[in-house]
C-alpha cells in the first residue's frame, strides 16, 4: 500500500514538474491564440468555432493556414490535403517519442499522449533520457490551455474592438506567419533558403495567368511538394546520434 | 461558409490525431529515410513561405501598406517583442495608414 501512495505522490509531482517546465510554452502560445481568435471574429465565423478548433485540433500554423484557404474559397479536400501535408511531421515527432517511451504504458494513456504532441512540447520532452509520461501530460496540459485560452480571449476581446480597428485586421494571419518563420530563417541558412524558394514557386504560380487559372487554389500545394522536395534533395538534414 | 469550416476542424481533427497517435499505438520501430525526413520537415516553410507571399501584399486596401505593415511587423520580430504587441502595433499602423491614403 505505501509502495502504490508513494509512487502516485512521485507521478503527481512529476505532472506537476512538467506543468511548471512549460510555462514558457503557455506564454508563447497564449498571444498567438489570442490572434487566432480575433482573426476567425474578424472574417465574421461564429467563436466557438475557433475554440473547438483550438481545443481539438491544438496546431498552430496549420489553424491558420486552412483558415486562410478557407477564405480564399479553397475546396475541403484542398484545406484537408494541404493541412495532412503540412502536419505530416507529427508523424516524425511521434514516432521520435514513441521509441523513447518506457515499456508496458497502457493503449487508453498512450492515446492521450499522442493528442498533446506539438512542435514545443516535443522539444520539452526530447530533453529527458527516457520521457516520463506524467511530466509529458503535465507540459501538454499547460500548453493546451494557454492555446485555448487565449483563442478564448481573442474572441471576447474581438467583440470590444471597434469594426474600423477590425477591418483593418487582414494583415494580422500573415504577421502570425512572419513571425512563425523569420525566427527559423534567421538562425538556418537552409531554412531561409527554403522558404524563399516556396515565395518563389508561389509567385510564379500566381503572376503567370496560364498557370493561374490552371492550378488555382491548388497553388500552395505545389509550391510545397516542390520546395520541399528540392530543399529535401539540396539540404538533406543531419542524422542525430541515435538516428532519431 | 461556417459549415464548411466545421468541416475543416473536424477533418483536421482526425487527420491530426492520426499523424500523432499511429507512430505512438503501433509502434514497430521502423525508422523513416533520410529523404522524407528532410522533407517533412521542410513543408511548414515551404507552406508559410508559399501562403505569406505574394497573397500578403494584397492583406489591406493598397499594397504600400501592407509592405509597410509587413516591415513594421519584421524588425519588431527581429527584436523579439511579444507576438500581441507586435499584431497590435501593426494593425494600429495599417488602420492610421488607411487613414492617411490619398
Amino acid at each position: 500500500m505505501k509502495a502504490v501512495a508513494l509512487k502516485r505522490l512521485r507521478s503527481n509531482n512529476d505532472f506537476k514538474i512538467g506543468m511548471k517546465s512549460a510555462a514558457p510554452i503557455f506564454m508563447g502560445y497564449f498571444p498567438i491564440a489570442v490572434t487566432f481568435g480575433l482573426i476567425i471574429k474578424s472574417a465574421g465565423l461564429p467563436g466557438y468555432m475557433a475554440v473547438l478548433m483550438s481545443m481539438t485540433n491544438f496546431t498552430g500554423a496549420t489553424q491558420f493556414i486552412s483558415t486562410t484557404m478557407l477564405l480564399s474559397k479553397a475546396s475541403l479536400w484542398n484545406i484537408l490535403l494541404t493541412t495532412f501535408m503540412i502536419n505530416a511531421r507529427y508523424f516524425l515527432m511521434s514516432l521520435c517519442v514513441a521509441n523513447k517511451l518506457p515499456r508496458g504504458i497502457s493503449t487508453k494513456l498512450k492515446g492521450i499522449l499522442a493528442f498533446g504532441i506539438t512542435d514545443e512540447v516535443f522539444v520539452l520532452a526530447m530533453t529527458k533520457e527516457e520521457t516520463n509520461v506524467n511530466f509529458m501530460l503535465g507540459s501538454q496540459l499547460m500548453s493546451w490551455l494557454g492555446w485555448v485560452g487565449g483563442t478564448l480571449v481573442g474572441i471576447v476581446a474581438a467583440d470590444f474592438l471597434p469594426g474600423s480597428i477590425l477591418s483593418s485586421t487582414g494583415i494580422a494571419i500573415y504577421i502570425m506567419f512572419l513571425g512563425l518563420i523569420l525566427p527559423a530563417v534567421k538562425n538556418s541558412k537552409e531554412i531561409a533558403v527554403v522558404t524563399l524558394l516556396g515565395i518563389i514557386i508561389s509567385s510564379i504560380f500566381f503572376y503567370t495567368p496560364i498557370l493561374k487559372n490552371f492550378v488555382g487554389n491548388w497553388r500552395v500545394i505545389i509550391a510545397i511538394i516542390l520546395t520541399s522536395a528540392i530543399g529535401a534533395l539540396v539540404f538533406p538534414v543531419k542524422e542525430d546520434v541515435d538516428g532519431n | 461558409m461556417e459549415t464548411k469550416f466545421l468541416m475543416v476542424i473536424l477533418g483536421s481533427m482526425f487527420i491530426n490525431y492520426f499523424l500523432r497517435a499511429v507512430p505512438v499505438i503501433c509502434h514497430t520501430g521502423k525508422k523513416p529515410g533520410r529523404f522524407l525526413k528532410s522533407f517533412l520537415e521542410y513543408i511548414p516553410f515551404a507552406a508559410i513561405g508559399a501562403l505569406l507571399f505574394p497573397d500578403a501584399l494584397y492583406s489591406t486596401e493598397t499594397m504600400w501598406v501592407s509592405v509597410a505593415g509587413l516591415i513594421f511587423a519584421g524588425i519588431l520580430i527581429l527584436l523579439k517583442r511579444n507576438m500581441l504587441i507586435v499584431v497590435s502595433g501593426t494593425i494600429f499602423l495599417v488602420y492610421l495608414l488607411n487613414m492617411i491614403k490619398p
